[in-house]
């Protein structure tokens, strides 16, 4: 076994060596260059490759210690052998083997017979030979040699030509280096053996010996100051020049030219996340074009990496999977600002406002300045400035378009309190309350005061108030009429908590208070999709009540893009919604989500939804998702995600590989020439890397928001609410009594009644008072 | 010339052959003190010239670790083709008979840093294009060092304005 030496580095290695750092230890360094130790047409021993045979190998090298600074190098320099060469060797075999029959091996493979050296057997044969020409040819007849008389046969060729046989291919000429070093002075030798241990299982015909001039007591090895320098430079530099050659074939070290096999249980075994098709040649490069969407970084064919873009005429609905914190969101940012800058409309719910923080100084530049809206709920403050939406603001709506904000505002309601069909009743209430003030928010505006225009927060006031919801009933038509009169009394004393629950809780918010609780809206996403706006929503992330504000703005988007049916094709513009914990929002929608965002499509809406867990979809939501996907991309998820998703790309990625991507690495495939695209691996591009040149001061930007959106204080908007109620009343009371609508035409319908007659008639609250024993009357 | 007189000169020179080769004779004997060292500086002139261009090709090289799956699981075929594609990639270092294998090896490196064990090819760039598309199935060929490709950086252009500096910030 080669002995312990320092290395180059250390110390006393003459005077042109540097000098080591005094705070690095001194490394000690074992070395061994090994060949075949008998000739190479005897084979080693074709070790299977299950089990791995690397296993050994593995065991031998873990305790390799990196606070030792150590290292283990098993090296294999190969050369291929001409073919030609190879038939050479083989005919100088054969040759070898027709002049000296006798030396050939019984048994292919096995040594030959002592033909070259002058052992006891050799000496016995010639003394047998000099005894049978004494006795004469009667003596030769009787007894000869029989190995002098063995004709060659088949057996005999292969077994002279050993492993070069006919199909040995490839042969390589081979040099076999091991070095191991560590600042332990002991260790690099223990582990050269433990080594040099594990490739005796190799040792067959043939077996590998360290190379070295024998001396008899020892051995001068590789070690040795006459050797180790020309073992450093091959090592350092790849220079092929063994001290003894050897030819072996690939069968012979096939377990030393593969990396360990799945049958190798060994833990220290670096391993791949797995493997991925590679990207769609047709992919193409973003460099900032406009109808391109940018996806991250893809390898290129030759080596390298790209920006690849996805032609946005291709992008339908994207969804994007994964755990938190591994770039979805720094995904959807480089997006986004993408979008924004070549003129795209977009909507950005960000929870917790990091996002907008982030794209804030890249948004910053005056041509986006009129295009760019903040909704900030981030902050408590009482003077902080806020947007305003209404959702039951009927201004500039028509009445056509009641029940589809009832029916936005009910579901994200129930969505974001995962309300069931067990929640009947709570969800009827709503479903009234909600229709009823719609009902008078249009009857405000087309009496000329939308300013006056109830909110969400005036619901509490209809349910709990019976004077106000008194001055209000009269107004309603018939069905809504009946239901406070006759329905709504009949429920018992809990069911109105259950409704008046949820406005409890947004009311204990200021900034959600701020932003739902003005009459005026002036946010209006209908308004940002037709115009190309670009729209940052921030709530705070955190509780209920930012799920019920993210799923009322959510469902309202399903419901303004529905509403551009009424728009020409042509003038329906792009608008890209990104939305973050699409499970948040799918609670009871009972697969609403995948029907609208199915819809959506048609009338250019683009949904690019991100979630932790596909499978906490509801099944409906999820299948119908991933039926219209443009974009299905997942970052690391755990294994049953992962095989979800897998299975969707027909197995060509192995769900072990998506679990154990790294952060801001993706796997992905996209709608590409109408056709899906196999999965290919995305590298995550960051917002600065790619945007450096678009960095800007931002602080006027918050005075360019303030303008588009016409923000308010807090405060002020609060003040207003307070009074909202009573000037409601106050201002139902001047109205006139609306016409009868429940009784039968007067059967004077032909002769019209005189307008005396007409003032006479039994109105609304009228007949609201004859109903005793109602809450109303 | 007819054919009589290429034969007459042919003889002619034959007669004089003798002759010839007694003057080139004499010419080597008197000249041997400088011929003799010719042909030994010739092998040691080629041999530091191999030796040389062998340390070249060395200077070019480009390393790949060989990272298996969870799932790699080949048979001694799969093993027998990586081998062949290995000579492939040392074949194609140099179509030249000149160039000295000294330099153009492909290494197979067993390696353990911090206990865990790899595997990594190295060998000439050159080689590096069948290097890369070494086929173990459930393999993946990640490049170490220099043959880490630099990601090309795209000049974004985003906007109508083709130059991000021409876009000012906002001015109050």
């Amino acid at each position: 076994m080669s002995k312990n030496s320092k290395s180059p580095r250390g110390r006393g290695r003459g005077p042109r060596r540097p000098k080591p750092r005094k705070d690095r230890a001194a490394q000690y360094v074992a070395r061994a260059e090994l060949a075949l130790a008998l000739p190479d047409h005897l084979s080693l021993r074709e070790v299977p490759l299950k089990p791995d045979p690397l296993e050994a190998l593995a065991a031998a090298v873990a305790d390799v210690r990196e606070d030792l600074d150590e290292r283990a190098d098993i090296i294999l320099d190969l050369v291929p052998v001409a073919p030609s060469k190879v038939g050479r060797r083989r005919s100088r075999l054969l040759a070898q083997a027709r002049r000296d029959p006798s030396g050939m091996p019984v048994v292919p493979g096995l040594p030959q017979q002592s033909s070259g050296g002058f052992g006891l057997d050799r000496l016995a044969a010639l003394g047998s030979q000099i005894a049978s020409e004494v006795r004469g040819p009667q003596g030769r007849g009787a007894r000869r040699p029989a190995q002098a008389q063995r004709a060659p046969s088949i057996s005999d060729v292969k077994a002279a030509m050993g492993k070069f046989g006919p199909g040995a291919d490839p042969v390589f000429e081979l040099q076999l280096l091991i070095r191991t070093c560590s600042n332990d002075p002991a260790r690099p030798r223990v582990l050269l053996e433990q080594i040099q241990a594990t490739l005796e299982g190799w040792a067959g015909d043939n077996h590998l010996r360290p190379v070295g001039l024998n001396l008899g007591v020892t051995r001068l090895r590789s070690d040795s100051r006459l050797y180790r320098r020309s073992f450093d430079r091959r090592f350092a530099t790849g220079e092929f020049a063994p001290r003894r050659p050897s030819w072996v074939t690939g069968t012979e070290i096939a377990g030393l030219l593969k990396p360990a096999t799945k049958h190798n249980m060994a833990v220290n075994v670096a391993r791949s996340g797995g493997v991925v098709p590679p990207p769609p040649p047709s992919l193409p490069s973003w460099t900032g074009q406009p109808d391109l969407l940018p996806l991250g970084w893809v390898a290129k064919p030759g080596g390298g990496e790209r920006l690849a873009g996805l032609p946005l005429a291709y992008l339908l609905f994207g969804l994007f999977l994964g755990k938190a914190g591994y770039g979805k969101t720094e995904m959807s940012l480089v997006q986004a600002i993408a979008l924004a800058h070549n003129e795209h409309g977009l909507l950005f719910l960000d929870p917790h406002g990091d996002g907008w923080q982030r794209a804030r100084p890249y948004l910053a530049h005056p041509q986006l300045a009129p295009r760019l809206w903040e909704i900030d709920l981030t902050s408590p403050d009482l003077d902080a400035m806020v947007g305003s939406w209404n959702p039951l603001s009927m201004e500039n709506r028509s009445e056509s378009e009641i029940p589809g904000i009832v029916n936005a505002v009910v579901t994200g309601f129930a969505s974001a309190l995962n309300w069931s069909d067990s929640a009947g009743r709570a969800k009827t209430i709503l479903t009234r309350s909600v229709e009823t003030l719609a009902r008078l928010s249009w009857i405000l505006s087309q009496a000329g005061k939308p300013e006056l225009a109830p909110t969400i927060f005036q619901i509490r006031s209809l349910l709990n108030d019976e004077v106000w919801r008194d001055a209000i009933v009269p107004y309603l038509p018939k069905t809504l009429r009946d239901f406070w009169v006759h329905t709504y009394p009949k429920y018992s004393n809990e069911a109105t908590p259950v409704v008046t629950n949820i406005i409890e809780r947004l009311d204990s918010s200021n900034s959600l208070k701020g932003f739902l609780g003005s009459s005026l809206s002036t946010y209006d996403i209908r308004h940002a999709m037709d115009s190309g706006k670009v729209v940052f929503v921030c709530p705070s992330g955190t509780g209920d009540t930012d799920r019920i504000v993210s799923c009322l703005l959510i469902y309202d988007l399903f419901r303004a893009g529905l509403s551009r049916r009424t728009l020409p094709v042509a003038d329906r513009k792009d608008f890209y919604v990104f939305i973050d914990e699409l499970t948040a929002v799918d609670g009871a929608s009972k697969g609403t989500l995948a029907a609208i965002a199915e819809q959506l499509r048609k009338y250019k809406v683009k949904l690019l939804a991100m979630t932790q867990m596909s499978q906490r979809l509801s099944a409906t939501t999820r299948q119908g998702l991933l039926q219209n996907l443009s974009i299905l991309s997942t970052t690391a998820s755990d294994i049953d995600e992962a095989q979800l998703v897998t299975r969707r790309w027909g197995k060509k990625v192995a769900p072990d590989t998506v679990s154990q991507l790294q952060r801001y690495h993706y796997v992905m495939s996209v709608t590409l020439d109408g056709r899906q695209s196999d999965p290919f691996r995305v590298r995550g591009a960051s917002v600065e890397e790619l945007y450096g040149d678009y960095c800007r001061s931002e602080e006027v930007l918050d005075a360019a928001v303030d303008q588009n959106l016409r923000r308010r204080r807090v405060r002020d908007i609060l003040d207003d609410l307070g009074k909202l109620d009573t000037q409601i009343r106050l201002f139902m009371a001047t109205l006139p009594p609306p016409p009868p609508d429940d009784d039968p035409p007067p059967a004077v319908e032909q002769e019209p009644a005189p307008a005396v007659e007409q003032e006479s008639a039994p109105d609304n609250v009228t007949f609201l008072i004859k109903h005793k024993g109602s809450r109303v009357g | 010339m007819t054919t009589n007189d290429v034969i007459d000169r042919i003889i002619n020179i034959g007669q004089h052959l003798p002759t010839y080769g007694q003057t080139a004779s004499t010419w080597l004997s008197d000249n041997v003190w400088w011929l003799a060292p010719v042909p030994l500086a010739l092998v040691v002139l080629v041999s530091v010239a191999r030796r040389r261009f062998g340390r070249l090709l060395l200077q070019d090289r480009q390393v790949f670790e060989v990272l298996p799956t969870n799932g790699f699981d080949p048979v001694l075929e799969d093993v027998l083709r990586f081998a062949k594609q290995l000579a492939q990639a040392q074949r194609s270092v140099s179509r030249w008979a000149f160039t000295p294998a000294r330099g153009t090896a492909v290494r197979v490196r067993l390696l353990s840093l911090g206990g865990t064990l790899t595997m990594r090819v190295e060998g000439h760039s050159r080689a590096a294009a069948v290097l890369r598309h070494q086929g173990y199935s459930q393999c993946e060929i990640r490049a170490v060092g220099a043959a880490v490709s630099q990601a090309e950086s795209p000049e974004i252009r985003l906007g109508a304005d083709s130059s991000p500096a021409s876009q000012p910030a906002f001015t109050a």
